[in-house]
């Protein structure tokens, strides 16, 4: 059943505001090999399947972003501790193969980080307002992350350079920012709680939605990239079918501001998390919430869905860094 | 009798024979007995005659005559004859006077008596009949019983076995309730004489029921009966006494012997009032009617017309005509013993009904004096004092309700109005009276808990935060209700509605809006007119931010009523919030013109927040801003009037105390606030704000970061910057900037709130930078967050928010960043070369410890080897030497050994000890110097430092006009301005007041949501109004009471008590809900306010709270509001009907 499997006290050494799953999905590098201590564990049987090596990446107020492994009792061991931010880690992103971290902070700059090796790729550096969250196209080989005037642009992993911008015309400040994982839309939800959505391919607007009144500071897409998941200041979530920018669902059982929302792979499931201190686990064809956990003492930054779709993890303002276990099959 | 009266004539042997039984007409016989100058016996004779006749008038001339020289007094015993006759005319007057019921009148005729014996006391003073007659007198006279006792023992000296004497002294003791002995004066009387009159035996009766033996009572009754049939007394005792046994059988007989009674004697009062209170209980209003106004004219006995009157009282009552009842039982009550308190019960009834409940509870007070213990009374005025304005009044209410539920812990219905009177201030009580209620309902009477107790009980869960039991309640009373349905649509119907709208609020409360909008908007399409469903619509829609749907939902609620005043101040909090001032004023306006709401206490406080908060828009008019300043201040002052517990009222006076300089006294008063209540967020923030002025920032940052902690779940943007203040200016610049960093997290577009960024972050620059210890890392970090500071100041000085802060300090601070920074290379130089030199003395240092740690292993390896091989020898030597001297082996070995290792041992480790001793100088020596060095450069460094310093001076000054003018753009830029402010002295002064700004401005924020509480009042007074229909149930329950105290059926008050029972439990629920639609509405204020200032509104929601905070104070507000709302709740019924 749902319950609580890891509880990382003081994960960071002040608040931590955003996290995120990677899985190597390369089987196991020689180079794994020598950075895993766990392997020279003869008692190790299990060492021989290629079992996806998950890992969560994290990012708080100290400035760090931190790499995790996550081991088989779901402990975790860390891997990185990466510098170079200021102000403050706003988002991580890792990309689909696990390779690259990509990071922002508060000073408005963005790092590109090499997951394994802990390497520092790319440091960007914007003006005072022109960066927020990021994310990665699903091809892994660009970075978005929304300007304050609504624009949206794709840095290039390889070069770091900005390769396109989308131009959302008279947007306000972006919140947050999601692509498909069709690689067709990227979505941004902004601070007039306005959600627009782009067709990528044609470089211009497909939706605009007025869903919130409130800022959305997290919106995530379908595993199927139909559905459209946006959260906000007043509480509510809202399902959008993409395609025919209907509002699917209102859902509200937060006491406050909905910080972060994650689908689960199979698209059954989501999770959000919010300042009332809640991480909760809805179901997503019944729109009914399944569980919630309040296992924290404080605001909820982040919250994500594990790429093997069986687990949570959860940062929050009280330092801590949760795990939690969602069975894939739960249903209302 | 045969015995004829001779009246002698005068001067012959002759005497004319009066037959008594025919009695010529009295002139005649007055003029025969004048002319004959009869003797005195004979008149006397005559006299009597005429009086067993019945002819008292004739009695009365007669021996009045006799008096005169008329009669002949001359023989001899005419003294006794005399003395017979005035004791007669006297014991006459004694009687009449005793009869009269004119008080003149009486007290003539007792003169007149008194008179008469004092002249027979000149005659024969101790004449025994006319002591017994003197005796009887004082007796009747009623307050000489002493002197009565006193004379019938002077008879009963003389003849023991006077029975006139016994009587009277039976009499005398059963007054003094000496009922053994006035038995025992009875039994005499009886033994002497076993004839005697019924009236002993009724006398004896009495002293039997006295003394708690009804049997021989009726025995004696009986036997009285048995004496004479015609004896009323008797007749009455048996009566009463069968009436008492309470049983149908004897209840009959009791009325046939009533009615014979009244037959026999139809004026006496008792027999009148007692078939008047039979008729009663027959309802045969009409015959009590006649029957008790016959009695009360009957006797001149004042309890007896106490009774008379109270039962005429009564019919009314029951015949509802309550102006007659009312003025019956007052007269009743005018008249009646002390101990007789039933008129003040039914008096205490109609006043009930009058609406006036003063004097009922004095009445009912009266009641409970004499009998302390009677729990109906104990009951009403329980719910008498439950619906009072004064807090002790219903302290009172609550130790009545209290003593009655300790007395019959099974009364419902005291469990429950003590649950409600508990609901006013202490919630978890009351529950567990409503617990207690509903285990006795469901065990007890096997009832099921009725839907409305239920609903109670949800809705005290639901203000204790229970919300998940307060559900599963709340759904039970629902299905109950549903289940109810066919007993009484239209009011189970209505009934549910509100559980609907409870149970909307409670999902509401608990996040789920989704469902809490289905649930209104399914009650609006049943009942149109709900006007609450459309307030808490609004409410929601307004807390999503949808201003627009918000207002439109308002406006729908001021279609339905344009009078409601709660609509219309939501919707002009919504203006104001808007920033379209003319528009919100306006709105509040209208409330108060409205005469209904004309003091409304919430409109008139938002009228002052409006005049506080235009004084923080600086204007050089001061005579404006004492304008404005005056005019909040006369607003607050009327509230206060009305309220004198108004938090909200009083804190805006701290506002503008504070405002005007007054700092401490703004304090006093903010603490006043804050320990009526804990959840008022604003009195927080202002009493923080106020510590930031006396510069004890500890305080006050424990009261920001306590206040965050108590009222806000998400980072509230304005109390962080307020914090972020604090810190600033307890010079806690880390801190400052880590507040404010997770203020930017959550608002990143926030220009204010960047400017402030960059300037902690060049202040903690720069102060880094000046420690000449910072390390490298911490160095580059600095640096690296002035460019950052600089950065941002750039920006700001392009794209900063005009009206908010000055956006051309901005560029002179990217300015002063800009020169910094270009110093800050020298930092980074001095600190990487201290780095490195550190780095380099460590390797050293790391060397010389690792070259010494070899050679210490050398030399100890070296001297363990020497050790070894001295041991060796010693060993070598110590074979022989025991070879040699084998039979001292023992003893000379050990001491051997012993010394060998204080030999060996110790120097080897002093050695190393100095070694390490010296090893560590060298090191320290060393770093000596380089400290040194590093003295002389910050010398140097400081020295350019202070250049810098003086560089920030004028930046700072610059930014300070800057500030004044940003100050009057917007209140934000405040906090940012003071910040920068930090640094002289003269620009902390300033500070000051802007600082004072500040605090008001969130004061007045904070009034607006205590203007909530405002509201709340406004829902007393409607509260007024209905209680009109609370007292109505209350009173059809106390009548249900009476009734069934004297004995009418107990089982139709069941009805009557649920609906009280019901009507309480709408209001109760409706209460709930309203609280906390106050409460939103008040954060949609707040939201609407871009600003934190708006926070306060999210406070309101904290109002509900509040209640219970402020629970002793604004408690009342809160019950009146739950009676008001039973008024709105009569609108919805409206609709149904």
């Amino acid at each position: 059943m749902f319950s609580l499997l890891h509880k990382e006290e003081n994960a960071h050494d002040n608040a931590l505001w955003a996290c995120t799953w990677g899985r190597d999905t390369e089987p196991a590098d020689p180079e794994d090999g020598t950075t895993e201590p766990e392997e020279e564990n003869p008692f190790d049987f299990d060492k021989k399947d290629k079992r996806p090596k998950d890992f969560i990446v994290t990012g708080g107020l100290d400035d760090l972003v931190k790499v995790w492994d996550v081991r088989e009792d779901n402990t975790l061991k860390l891997r990185h501790q990466l510098k170079g931010h200021a102000l403050g880690v706003v988002s991580v992103a890792v990309s689909s193969d696990g390779q690259t971290i990509a990071s922002s902070s508060l000073d408005s700059s963005m790092c590109l980080w090499d997951a394994r090796t802990g390497d520092k790729k790319h440091l960007l550096t914007f003006g005072p307002v022109d960066l927020w969250t990021v994310g990665f196209s699903p091809c892994n080989k660009y970075v978005i992350s929304g300007l304050n005037d609504g624009k949206i642009s794709m840095y290039s992993v390889e070069t770091g350079k900005a390769e396109q911008t989308l131009d959302a015309q008279n947007g306000k400040y972006t919140l947050s920012i999601a692509y498909s994982p069709d690689g067709k839309y990227i979505a941004s939800g902004a601070i007039d709680g306005i959600i627009t959505i782009f067709d990528v391919a044609a470089g211009k607007v497909a939706q605009t939605l007025e869903g919130h009144a409130m800022p959305v500071r997290s919106l995530c897409f379908s595993p199927n990239s139909q559905m459209l998941l946006t959260g906000s200041d007043d509480g509510h979530m809202k399902l959008y079918d993409v395609a025919h920018s209907d509002v699917v669902g209102t859902l509200s059982g937060h006491a406050s501001w909905v910080l972060c929302v994650s689908f689960s792979e199979d698209g059954k499931h989501f999770a959000s998390s919010s300042s009332d201190h809640s991480v909760k686990v809805w179901d997503t064809s019944e729109r009914k919430c399944l569980h919630t956990f309040a296992e924290h003492s404080d605001q909820v930054w982040g919250v994500r869905y594990s790429p093997g779709n069986d687990k949570v993890a959860s940062a929050s303002e009280d330092k801590s860094l949760n795990i939690y276990y969602c069975p894939p099959n739960a249903i209302v | 009798m045969s015995n004829c009266i001779e009246i002698p004539l005068q001067d012959t042997d002759e005497v004319i024979e009066v037959d008594p039984e025919q009695l010529p007409d009295c002139p005649e016989v007055l003029s025969i007995l004048k002319q004959e100058r009869a003797p005195l016996h004979v008149w006397v004779n005559v006299a009597l005659a005429y009086y067993k006749q019945k002819k008292t008038e004739d009695f009365v001339t007669l021996l009045e005559e006799s008096r005169s020289d008329e009669a002949n007094k001359e023989y001899r015993d005419s003294d006794k004859d005399l003395m017979r006759a005035l004791d007669m005319l006297a014991a006459h007057y004694v009687q009449e006077a005793y009869r009269e019921k004119s008080k003149d009148k009486k007290r003539e005729l007792f003169m007149k008596a008194t008179n008469l014996y004092t002249s027979a006391d000149k005659i024969i003073m101790y004449d025994q009949s006319h002591l017994l007659g003197r005796a009887y007198f004082c007796l009747l006279e009623g307050d000489k019983m002493d002197q009565a006792d006193a004379q019938f023992n002077f008879v009963l000296n003389q003849s023991p076995s006077n029975i006139p004497s016994l009587l009277g002294k039976a009499c005398i003791a059963f007054n003094r309730k000496d009922y053994r002995g006035a038995m025992a004066f009875y039994k005499k009387a009886l033994r002497t004489n076993p004839n005697c009159p019924a009236n002993v035996r009724i006398g004896m009766a009495h002293c039997f029921l006295k003394m708690g033996n009804p049997e021989k009572a009726k025995l004696a009754f009986e036997r009285a009966l048995q004496l004479d049939q015609q004896c009323v007394g008797a007749l009455i005792g048996l009566a009463v006494l069968k009436l008492n046994q309470l049983e149908p059988e004897s209840n009959k007989l009791g009325v046939q012997m009533l009615s014979k009674a009244y037959t026999i004697d139809n004026a006496n009062p008792m027999v009148l009032n007692h078939l008047a209170n039979h008729f009663f209980f027959k309802k045969d209003y009409q015959k009590v009617h006649h029957l008790a106004l016959h009695a009360f004219h009957n006797t001149e006995n004042e309890a007896m017309r106490a009774e008379s009157c109270y039962q005429l009282a009564r019919s009314f009552h029951a015949q509802s005509d309550y102006d007659q009842a009312f003025q019956y039982y007052y007269q009743s009550t005018q008249i009646a013993p002390a101990n007789f308190v039933l008129p003040h019960y039914g008096l205490g009834q109609m006043y009930i009904y009058r609406g006036d409940t003063e004097n009922a509870a004095q009445c009912f007070e009266k009641v409970l004096k004499i009998q302390p213990g009677n729990y109906e009374t104990m009951k009403i005025l329980g719910s008498l004092y439950a619906h009072s304005n004064s807090q002790t009044k219903r302290d009172m209410a609550k130790t009545h309700l209290k003593k009655v539920t300790e007395q019959f812990p099974e009364d419902i219905e005291a469990w429950i109005e003590l649950a409600q009177i508990l609901e006013q201030n202490d919630l978890q009580a009351s529950l567990n009276a409503y617990g207690t209620a509903s285990s006795i309902l469901r065990e007890k009477a096997k009832y099921e808990i009725p839907a409305e107790i239920q609903n109670n009980v949800a809705s005290l869960h639901y203000r204790l935060g229970n919300l998940k039991m307060a559900k599963e309640t709340l759904e039970s009373a629902l299905k109950h209700a549903t289940s109810e349905m066919d007993k009484d649509v239209k009011y189970y119907e209505s009934i549910q509605v509100t559980m609907k709208y409870n149970l909307a609020r409670l999902n509401e409360a608990m996040s789920s809006y989704d469902v809490a909008d289905k649930l209104y908007k399914e009650i609006l399409k049943e009942h149109p007119n709900y006007i609450d469903c459309y307030l808490r619509l609004g409410c929601m829609a307004r807390d999503k931010g949808l201003i627009f749907v918000a207002s439109d939902f308002f406006k729908d609620a001021l279609n339905i009523n344009n009078d409601n005043p709660d609509a219309r101040s939501l919707l002009g909090n919504l203006h104001l919030a808007k920033m379209q001032f003319a528009l919100g004023q306006k709105n509040f306006e209208t409330i108060l013109k409205n005469p209904a709401t004309s003091t409304d206490a919430y409109s008139l406080i938002a009228l002052g927040n409006f005049s506080l908060q235009t004084l923080h828009q600086p204007s050089r008019d001061k005579e404006k801003e004492r304008k404005h300043q005056e005019k909040a201040l006369a607003i607050f002052k009327q509230v206060l009037r009305n309220d004198p517990r108004n938090i909200w009222a009083t804190n805006g006076i701290g506002a503008v105390l504070a405002h005007k300089g007054c700092v401490i006294e703004a304090r006093d008063i903010f603490a006043q606030v804050r320990e009526a209540t804990a959840d008022f967020c604003d009195v927080w923030l202002n009493i923080a704000h106020v510590y930031v002025e006396q510069k004890q920032y500890i305080s006050a940052i424990q009261m920001y970061e306590n206040c965050m902690k108590k009222f806000y779940k998400h980072n509230n943007v304005e109390v962080m910057q307020y914090l972020a203040r604090a810190y600033l200016r307890a010079n806690k610049l880390v801190e400052a900037k880590a507040v404010l960093l997770k203020a930017r997290r959550v608002a990143p577009q926030d220009t204010v709130l960047l400017f402030n960024i960059a300037v902690v972050l060049s202040r903690l620059a720069m102060a880094i930078l000046k420690d000449e210890k910072s390390t490298l890392e911490v160095v580059l970090q600095a640096v690296h967050e002035l460019e950052l500071a600089q950065k941002y100041f750039q920006y700001l000085s392009v794209h900063g928010d005009k009206n908010r802060f000055n956006i051309e300090v901005a560029g002179i601070e990217a300015n002063t960043c800009q020169d910094l920074l270009s110093q800050a290379q020298y930092h980074v130089g001095r600190a990487r070369r201290i780095d490195e030199e550190e780095r380099s003395l460590r390797r050293k240092q790391e060397e010389e410890r690792e070259a010494f740690k070899l050679k210490v292993a050398e030399q100890r390896k070296r001297r363990e080897e020497e050790a070894k091989t001295s041991r060796d020898q010693l060993l070598a030597k110590r074979q022989e030497y025991v070879e040699k001297t084998k039979n001292l082996l023992i003893i000379a070995d050990a001491p051997a050994e012993k010394e060998r290792k204080k030999g060996g041992g110790r120097p080897r480790k002093d050695d190393y000890i100095s070694g390490t001793d010296s090893d560590n100088e060298g090191p320290r020596d060393g770093e000596r110097p380089t400290k040194k060095k590093s003295k002389a450069e910050r010398k140097k460094g400081s020295g350019r430092k202070r250049k810098t310093e003086k560089y920030e001076s004028d930046s700072d000054e610059e930014p300070r006009s800057s500030t004044k003018s940003g100050k009057k753009k917007g209140t934000k830029a405040k906090v940012a301005k003071e910040s920068k402010e930090k640094l002289s002295a003269k620009q902390r002064l300033k500070i000051v007041s802007k600082a004072v700004i500040s605090t008001s401005e969130s004061e007045s924020d904070g009034n607006r949501s205590r203007s909530r509480s405002g509201s709340r009042s406004r829902s007393r007074s409607g509260s007024r109004s209905g209680s009109g229909s609370g007292s109505g149930s209350d009173r059809a329950a106390s009548r249900k009471r009476s009734r069934s105290r004297s004995g009418s059926g107990s089982g139709s008050g069941s009805g009557s008590d649920t609906a009280t029972k019901r009507k309480r439990a709408k209001n109760r629920i409706e209460s709930g809900g309203e609280s906390e639609s106050d409460g939103k509405r008040s954060k949609s204020r707040s939201r609407s306010r871009s600003r934190s200032r708006s926070k306060s509104g999210s406070r309101s929601r904290s109002s509900s709270r509040s209640k219970s905070g402020s629970r002793s104070k604004s408690k009342s507000p809160s019950r009146s509001r739950s009676r008001s709302r039973s008024g709105s709740r009569s609108r919805s019924g409206s609709p149904e009907n």
